[in-house]
């Protein structure tokens, strides 16, 4: 058993590292691509992209491990005996190794997830009590102009009262249509999946990737508002806040002033929405197709590596099973 | 002396659910007693008198309230009013928000952290302008 979980493990987290060196290394090529898209699919796509080294580890590392499946996959051959097997490592410490391992990143995950979802509900608890709720949104009392939305599954929208007195009706509604957007997106709970997932990615590539999400992300959401109320409508809100915010705002200065920040890369992407691609079902089915493709043809490759791998470090020969 | 705060602490001015629902009753009726406090707190929340007489003293302790003896008992009153927890929270949001460490809990409206100086706010001013008049000109 350990040595079955130590190999699963192994296998795994090596076939995680390796695809997620690739991803990263094909990110700048493949990333204009993303923002060509309308942002709805860019979020959509890039998280896929993002999630997929791990996710396509796990599938295909659990692909490997079922024999029935691994027959039809993999081009057949024999080691000492002509049965069905999987990869193995027969040495106990490597075993042990790659279960410590794996059980690292394990709860490595859980850990950032449990003290990330305690944060969020220390913060939803507290404007809970102290805010008013008035259905669409909570009102929180207070001159500092701030909006934002809060929680995973089922997120509330938080506007202070100065940001309302400071806003008209329009860019109110505007705003709201906003953070809607957010909250039927459950964007917390993608960029959530994402940064779990960025546990893995090497943090040069991820925190690239991150912010790229996020932009696209509010991008997306600020395309669902124009929807209603016109791309420069949006803009000119957007914009409004922003000034808005700088007034109140005693936060340092300058370190951004060189740099297109996201609210200027946003307005930018409203004023040029025509020029943004949409996706057709049949195409996103072209990706996903794919993605599995790639994926059956990576078994059978795997399983050879894996069993090379295995001899190299162990210095034994892989045992039929 | 007061306690060392819990790591997962994620606000500075950070309150658990019973210290609020205690804050709540002192906001309502000032100079309350535990058992007073203890009645007042709503059903769903409600838990043992000691509970409410050490949540008394971390908040006590936290100088969010403060407290005279009236005979053998205290009576305690708000020290912080609910605009000024507010109004602390929000900026401790904002920091937060600035620091990036709130990226996965909550998205906000407009990116506080990303400072713009004026010209790049009065260029996309005017790149707005030239949009709506080609529209116009479209129409």
């Amino acid at each position: 058993m350990i040595s079955m979980l130590g190999s699963f493990s192994a296998i795994f987290l090596g076939l995680c590292l390796l695809l997620s060196a690739v991803f990263i290394l094909a990110y700048p090529l493949i990333r204009p691509a993303f923002f060509t898209l309308h942002p709805r699919f860019g979020s959509a796509l890039l998280l896929l992209y993002w999630l997929c080294p791990f996710v396509m580890s796990l599938a295909s590392t659990s692909l490997l491990f079922m024999p029935e499946i691994e027959n039809v996959l993999v081009d057949s051959h024999c080691h000492q005996e002509c049965v069905s097997h999987v990869p193995m490592l027969h040495s106990e410490e490597l075993a042990m190794f790659g279960l410590l391992l794996g059980g690292g990143v394990l709860l490595s995950l859980a850990w950032r997830c449990v003290s990330t979802l305690s944060k969020s509900r220390q913060l939803s608890t507290q404007f809970k009590h102290l805010g008013r709720d008035l259905g669409a949104y909570q009102q929180l009392k207070g001159a500092v102009p701030l909006v934002f939305t809060l929680g995973w599954w089922h997120p509330r929208i938080y506007v202070s009262e100065g940001l309302e007195k400071a806003c008209s009706n329009t860019d109110m509604s505007i705003i709201l249509l906003h953070e809607n957007a957010h909250q039927k997106r459950r964007d917390n709970l993608r960029l959530l999946l994402a940064k779990l997932c960025s546990v893995i990615l090497y943090r040069v590539g991820a925190t690239k990737m991150m912010s790229d999400l996020q932009l696209l992300t509010e991008q997306a959401c600020d395309f669902s508002a124009a929807e209603k109320f016109g791309y420069v409508n949006v803009a000119e809100t957007l914009l409004k806040v922003k000034r808005l915010i700088k007034q109140t705002s005693s936060m340092p200065t300058g370190a951004l002033a060189f740099a297109e920040t996201d609210v200027e890369l946003r307005i930018k992407a409203l004023l040029k929405a025509q020029q943004r691609l949409q996706l057709y079902p049949w195409q996103l089915g072209l990706i996903v197709c794919s993605l599995l493709v790639f994926m059956s043809l990576l078994i059978s490759p795997l399983h050879h590596g894996s069993e090379w791998l295995i001899t190299l470090v162990s210095h034994t020969n892989v045992l039929a099973h | 002396m007061n306690k060392k705060r819990s790591s997962s602490n994620v606000l500075p001015n950070t309150l658990g659910e019973l210290e609020l629902g205690v804050l709540e009753a002192l906001w309502e009726t000032p100079h309350l007693d535990a058992k007073s406090i203890h009645e007042r707190i709503p059903r769903l929340q409600r838990t043992s008198l000691s509970t409410v007489q050490s949540t008394l003293e971390r908040l006590y302790r936290k100088e969010m309230v403060d407290r005279d003896k009236r005979g053998h008992a205290y009576c305690y009153f708000a020290l912080v009013s609910r605009g000024n927890l507010l109004g602390k929270m929000m900026g401790d949001v904002i920091q937060l928000l600035h620091d990036g460490r709130l990226e996965t809990i909550l998205s906000s409206f407009v990116n506080v952290a990303a400072d713009m100086d004026e010209s790049s706010l009065s260029e996309l001013e005017a790149l707005i302008e030239k949009k709506k008049q080609d529209m116009e000109e479209d129409l």
